[in-house]
């Protein structure tokens, strides 16, 4: 365990920053593999958000006006893959990365090339996806993903070769994400500074300690389903493929068993985050340090035994949905104790209003009001009504954006001080803020309604009853789209320059992290730090 | 450095459980089906079951419940057949045994495998739905352009829960042979092209698009 035995000679090799693009490329220095996998998901967040500004265009009136239908549904799909694998996975991983060493008061991680290899690997996966996204437009290069993120045969089947690459993309992800996961997992295990013993660690590794354990259960039989499908597309197989004797109800289950941890590994990361910029604004301790670690775990146990709330309309038996309805609205019992845990931080505390924490108070409201239609949801007779309409649309978006998304901008905001050495515009961060906060809303909020009414998700063009709302909603998104110019350029200002900040940046800000200057060296714990 | 080897063996460990994982990602029809087995959970799928021991075939075991019974036919993309029920709906007795027929044609100029596949809706009904004998239980194999008629034998149980009044046996057939389907999609892909049916161009249509 002790950290003190790295040998001397070993050291005084690496001292000093690699300079050109080796010190990228060969990187095995925690805080530069980081800063590569934010640097990476901030361009993924842009592709990403591109496409959902063509779909919403596309949607702005009723008619085909933009996009065929087949390069619609393509969007659509792509526009979650590289959010949901290119933009928030990787922005959560490079917070890990750069705050989990620091935070345990480790020198590094604990499988420094391996870290490397993980980020490269996401990179190549990265163009591997841009590639599948391309061929469709080569001659010879077949039709386009049109399925949907869930790739759902038999469609998925049909597809032309982008869908190979599809299922090559998603090898390297999953490949790209359990090893960053084992790592992260040896470096909490193995690497904390003597005297931290894992109920003294910081919530924030804890989620991320949970994350790594879903990762590396459920990235493996998704890679298994998707595996199957590529058989079945070339090899003749038939585990997919009814006339042969298989089940496409086969490849739902081995998506969700791995979609719906997914939604857990989305959000457990933002969670942890919130779980320390809330007592650092408050001025106060996290309330219930236990029962949120607890909280945690159970929503990582809990939400592996789910999946198949999102196939209830499959015709599964009633002993089955029945299950499935219980055990998912048991979920919100352990979710809603972490919410209730960071409001009763805020409970009396000497609260300010810095953009993190009003992030921090937005998720609360907004995430909160996610997981209440996930509720209704997770009801067998609702969902029968909800299901595959824009009412699943607007739920989990509220879901994925404000508990996913979002604590990733509060983190953003909460680190980048410490991350470059500068402060950030404050006033800038407010006007993000609030125009993230409004378009979100005036986004996804009318979505509810356009479900309620029956507008199925996956559609280029809808009956004109549906005008008013989606014409609200396109609009929206445009303003929640130019914010991100706005985050953009707030980043660059700050990496460029700034007011410099104290070791501690914020006044309440408590961790190993913060006793570290800003910007922190490059090599930092090399000695473990003596912890109280 | 001792504290390296432990980062290795606690690497490898968790590396163990992602290739167990990846294994129970293959395993996870078998153990389901097995899981199913063991508590007697009912699976809604089950078609292929042969009927209950009390009710028998020849109508004894009938009672003066009727049900209508409506037929559909599908065929897949990749499957160049036409196919449709001889009959459109039956009125029958419960317990009673009934057969319908359909009849299925090949438009190809080549002798082609298809499988049917079939469905009950509503599925509540399906465990109550016994095919005693069926051109489903085997692939069918038609010559080109050969019609023939395809028989169903089948009766409803009388524990059919009450309400259900209407059911529906649905058929799609699918092309047995994987780069047959792939070759025939191609065509029904490129409706311009639909009339020539024959393999030869089929093959060069989907090289040149």
């Amino acid at each position: 365990m002790s950290i003190a035995t790295i040998a001397p000679g070993h050291e005084s090799e690496h001292r000093g920053t690699p300079q050109g693009w080796r010190r990228w490329l060969f990187s095995t220095n925690h805080k530069d593999i980081g800063t590569l996998y934010l640097v990476v998901s901030l361009i993924m967040l842009f592709l990403g958000g591109a496409m959902s500004m063509l779909i919403r265009a596309e949607l702005f009136m009723p008619g085909i006006q933009l996009l065929e239908p087949d390069f619609f549904n393509n969007l659509v799909t792509n526009h979650a893959l590289i959010l949901v694998f290119g933009a928030v996975m990787p922005a959560a991983a490079g917070m890990g990365n750069w705050m989990i060493p620091m935070m345990i008061g480790a020198p590094d991680m604990a499988l420094p090339r391996m870290n490397n290899m993980s980020f490269w690997f996401l990179v190549a996966a990265a163009v591997m996806l841009v590639v599948s996204m391309t061929v469709p437009f080569l001659p010879g290069g077949g039709t386009m993903v049109n399925t949907g993120w869930t790739l759902y045969p038999p469609l998925s089947v049909q597809v032309g070769m982008s869908m190979d690459f599809l299922i090559f993309t998603v090898h390297l992800l999953g490949i790209s994400s359990i090893l960053a996961s084992i790592n992260i997992i040896v470096t909490i295990l193995n690497c904390r500074a003597p005297g931290m013993t894992l109920m003294k660690m910081p919530i924030f590794c804890w989620s991320w300690l949970i994350t790594a354990f879903l990762l590396i259960l459920i990235m493996p039989p998704f890679a298994g389903g998707v595996t199957m499908l590529l058989f079945d597309r070339h090899f003749g197989t038939s585990f997919f493929n009814a006339a042969g004797g298989g089940d496409p109800v086969l490849f739902q289950h081995l998506f969700w068993f791995f979609g719906h941890p997914e939604v857990y590994v989305l959000l457990l990361p933002s969670m942890g985050i919130l779980a320390h910029i809330i007592p650092t604004f408050s001025r106060k301790p996290l309330f219930g340090y236990h029962s949120t670690v607890g909280a945690m775990v159970a929503v990582g146990a809990m939400g592996m035994l789910v999946w198949a709330h999102h196939q209830y309309t499959i015709g599964m038996s009633l002993a089955a949905v029945t299950y499935f309805m219980i055990a998912t609205i048991l979920i919100s019992i352990p979710v809603g104790l972490m919410v209730f845990n960071y409001i009763a931080t805020m409970w009396r505390g000497a609260m300010t209003f810095e953009t993190p924490m009003l992030f921090a108070v937005g998720i609360i409201l907004m995430f909160s009001f996610g997981g209440l239609t996930g509720v209704m949801l997770a009801t067998v007779p609702g969902d029968i009504q909800y299901h595959d309409s824009y009412f699943v649309v607007a739920h989990f978006h509220y879901a994925l954006i404000a508990g996913a998304l979002l604590g990733l901008y509060a983190g953003t905001f909460f680190w980048l001080p410490k991350w470059t050495g500068h402060m950030y515009d404050e006033k800038l961060g407010k006007i993000f803020f609030w125009m993230v906060i409004i378009g979100h809303n005036l986004t996804f909020f009318p979505q509810h309604f356009l479900g309620l009414a029956g507008m199925p998700r996956r559609v280029v063009d809808y009956n004109v009853m549906f005008t008013e709302f989606n014409m609200i909603s396109s609009i929206g998104a445009f303003i929640f789209g130019a914010s991100h110019l706005l985050f953009l350029y707030i980043i660059v200002k700050t990496v460029r320059g700034g007011a410099k900040p104290s070791e501690k940046v914020w006044e309440g800000a408590s961790g190993l992290e913060w006793t570290l200057p800003s910007p922190p060296p490059f090599h930092t714990f090399t000695t473990p730090p003596a912890i109280k | 450095m001792g504290n390296e080897k432990k980062n290795r063996r606690t690497a490898l460990l968790f590396g163990g459980v992602v290739v167990a994982m990846f294994g129970f990602g293959f395993a996870i029809a078998p153990l389901y089906s097995l899981y199913c087995k063991l508590t007697g959970v009912q699976s809604v799928s089950n078609t292929s079951s042969t009927g209950e021991s009390s009710v028998k075939a020849d109508g004894a075991g009938a009672v003066n419940r009727l049900v209508t019974v409506k037929f559909d036919a599908n065929v897949t993309n990749g499957l160049p057949w036409e196919f449709k029920p001889l009959v459109r709906k039956l009125v029958v007795r419960l317990g009673e045994d009934v057969e319908a027929k359909f009849t299925a044609h090949n438009l190809a100029h080549e002798t082609i495998v298809g499988q049917a596949i079939p469905n009950v809706v509503p599925w509540q009904a399906t465990q109550y739905f016994n095919k005693t004998e069926c051109f489903c239980f085997r692939e069918q194999a038609l010559q080109a352009g050969e019609s023939r008629e395809m028989t169903v034998r089948f009766l409803v149980s009388p524990n059919l829960p009450e309400g259900i009044n209407s059911l529906t046996l649905s058929y799609t057939f699918m092309n047995r042979d994987v780069q047959s389907a792939k070759k025939f999609e191609q065509i029904s892909a490129h409706p311009e092209k639909k009339q020539t049916v024959q393999p030869e161009s089929a093959i060069t249509t989907g090289q040149s698009s």
